[in-house]
């Protein structure tokens, strides 16, 4: 574990490094225009809630605080594991080779050596808009609540670890990988609205098939005290299954890897 | 290939779910109705396949990589060139939506709304090929850009934000505040969706003033693009050819 970490930060602030030594203005623009984003997002909120004032059941500022939570624990999840964005590539050209010959996991290597220090960067703005959110809600911000989402981040992360597994044993297999996970976030989306609007069937298939349902309305719902907390067992059960089967799948698939460009 | 468009069906789902709780009970906001919303929905779906698929966003990793050599190097115009790669971009599209729209209207069941007035047709017509021109001479714009710099996406990325805004695509521009309108309609992006599909639904009432600000913008980008590509060419280098 010691060694990934420390091969981590080293990937980690070399990526760094070269952000700050080849494009510092692309660096701001790309930091304004997140921004900017979730900006257009919130006007897209104001916009239909000065009218419908409720959002299947949640107030503005409720709505608002889901969207945040989303932003906030989607792009933590994102930040580490750019490295499918360059995946195909990889299979392409026969770098994926040195990844298994390496002594580390080939896995550490296809998903995390990619940090984007932007994402670092934009983290603590989205955790400081979370926090403006929370307090517009009007519900208190406890220990145990900061605890209990941070669980969840957990296994929404052990979760989304597994589907990015099984999208990257997918490109292993048919070399298909971008517009697989482009579609992945599409789906992921939809978890920046409160999951209720899909109708009981979406709502199913975000809570059991794709748990999105984790990345935002739960935790808001734990903080509005409409969650039971024990239900998060069930989720870490269902993540902890999800990653068993990526991992077989991933196995099976580097079976059929045959490293036909190198 | 499938993916990516299924990945259009997707686009459709956030938005009608929204509007579908907020408005499908019945009412209206903004002096919008379920059906009309979803009419718009489905227009900027239409629109973006026909306005927005482009080919012409490869422009800056074509300067980068040194392959724009080679068109150059062919005796035709470029821009002609690169309007034509975009109509068959366009094409290609069309020919995918024949499939999918009739999808998504069996998914979704949205309450569409066919203009039957030959006079908004034919306006709406003619602002759709001002928006394909507008977008055109956009991204011939910030492609160019990359005759500078190596660091191209960040613009870029910059540009489909604004335009995800901008261009109504979230949601009809009416709906914002008086003041924000006015101060979007000053720039080129309204044109490209909001302002086309206005024009189809005969509900804009300042129909030929907004057609005049298309042209208008037409012309300026168009002379814009010529001028920062002619400047541009003088600095290409056919760098890694």
């Amino acid at each position: 574990m010691k060694a990934y970490l420390r091969v981590w930060l080293k990937l980690t602030a070399q990526q760094f490094q070269s952000q700050v030594a080849n494009a510092r203005g692309a660096a701001i623009l790309f930091i304004f225009s997140k921004i900017f984003r979730l900006a257009t997002a919130f006007v897209f909120l104001f916009v239909i809630m000065d009218r419908a004032k409720l959002l299947v059941g949640y107030n503005l500022a409720q709505a608002i605080f889901i969207l945040a939570l989303f932003n906030l624990i989607s792009s933590l999840t994102q930040l580490f594991m750019r490295g499918i964005y360059l995946f195909r590539q990889k299979v392409v050209d026969g770098t994926f080779d040195f990844y298994l010959l390496n002594p580390l996991n080939e896995l550490f290597y296809s998903l995390f050596s990619n940090t984007d220090p932007l994402d670092l960067i934009l983290f603590l703005p989205y955790l400081g808009i979370v926090v403006w959110a929370w307090i517009g809600t009007g519900f208190p911000i406890t220990l145990l609540s900061i605890l209990l989402i941070i669980l969840i981040i957990v296994i929404v992360e052990i979760m989304i670890l597994s589907w990015h597994i099984l999208i990257i044993s997918i490109g292993v297999r048919y070399l298909e990988v971008d517009n697989t996970i482009m579609l992945y976030r599409d789906l992921e989306k939809m978890a920046s609205m409160p999951i209720e609007i899909y109708g009981k069937f979406g709502s199913a298939v975000l809570t059991y098939v794709f748990p999105f349902v984790l990345m935002a309305t739960i935790p808001a719902r734990l903080v509005f005290g409409l969650f039971s907390p024990w239900y998060l067992l069930a989720f870490a059960l269902l993540a902890l299954v999800q990653l068993k089967l990526s991992l077989w799948f991933w196995h099976r698939s580097l079976l059929t890897y045959s490293s036909a460009s190198s | 290939m499938i993916m990516w468009r299924v990945r259009q069906i997707f686009v459709f789902l956030i938005p009608f779910f929204i509007w579908k709780a907020v408005l499908g009970q019945g009412g209206d906001i903004y002096g919008y109705s379920f059906a009309a919303i979803m009419t718009y929905l489905f227009g900027t779906t239409v629109l973006r396949s026909l306005v927005m698929g482009s080919r012409t966003i490869d422009l800056g990793w074509m300067i980068n990589s040194g392959s724009l050599t080679i068109p150059l190097m062919r005796p035709f115009n470029i821009f002609s060139f690169f309007f034509i790669r975009d109509l068959a971009d366009k094409l290609f599209n069309l020919s995918f939506m024949f499939l999918e729209l009739p999808l998504i209207y069996l998914i979704f069941r949205p309450p569409i709304f066919l203009q039957s007035n030959p006079t908004y047709l034919l306006l709406a017509f003619g602002s759709l090929l001002l928006a394909i021109l507008i977008y055109f001479y956009i991204n011939i714009i910030f492609g160019s850009l990359a005759f500078w710099t190596r660091d191209i996406w960040a613009p870029r990325f910059l540009l489909m934000v604004i335009m995800e805004f901008a261009t109504g695509a979230m949601f009809p521009l009416d709906m914002l505040p008086i003041a924000w309108q006015k101060i979007i309609l000053l720039t080129p992006f309204p044109y490209l969706l909001y302002v086309p599909l206005k024009v189809y639904l005969g509900i804009d009432p300042l129909i030929y003033f907004h057609l005049a600000a298309s042209l208008g913008w037409v012309i300026v980008l168009g002379l814009l693009s010529k001028l920062i590509w002619q400047r541009g060419i003088k600095s290409y280098e056919a760098e890694g050819r």
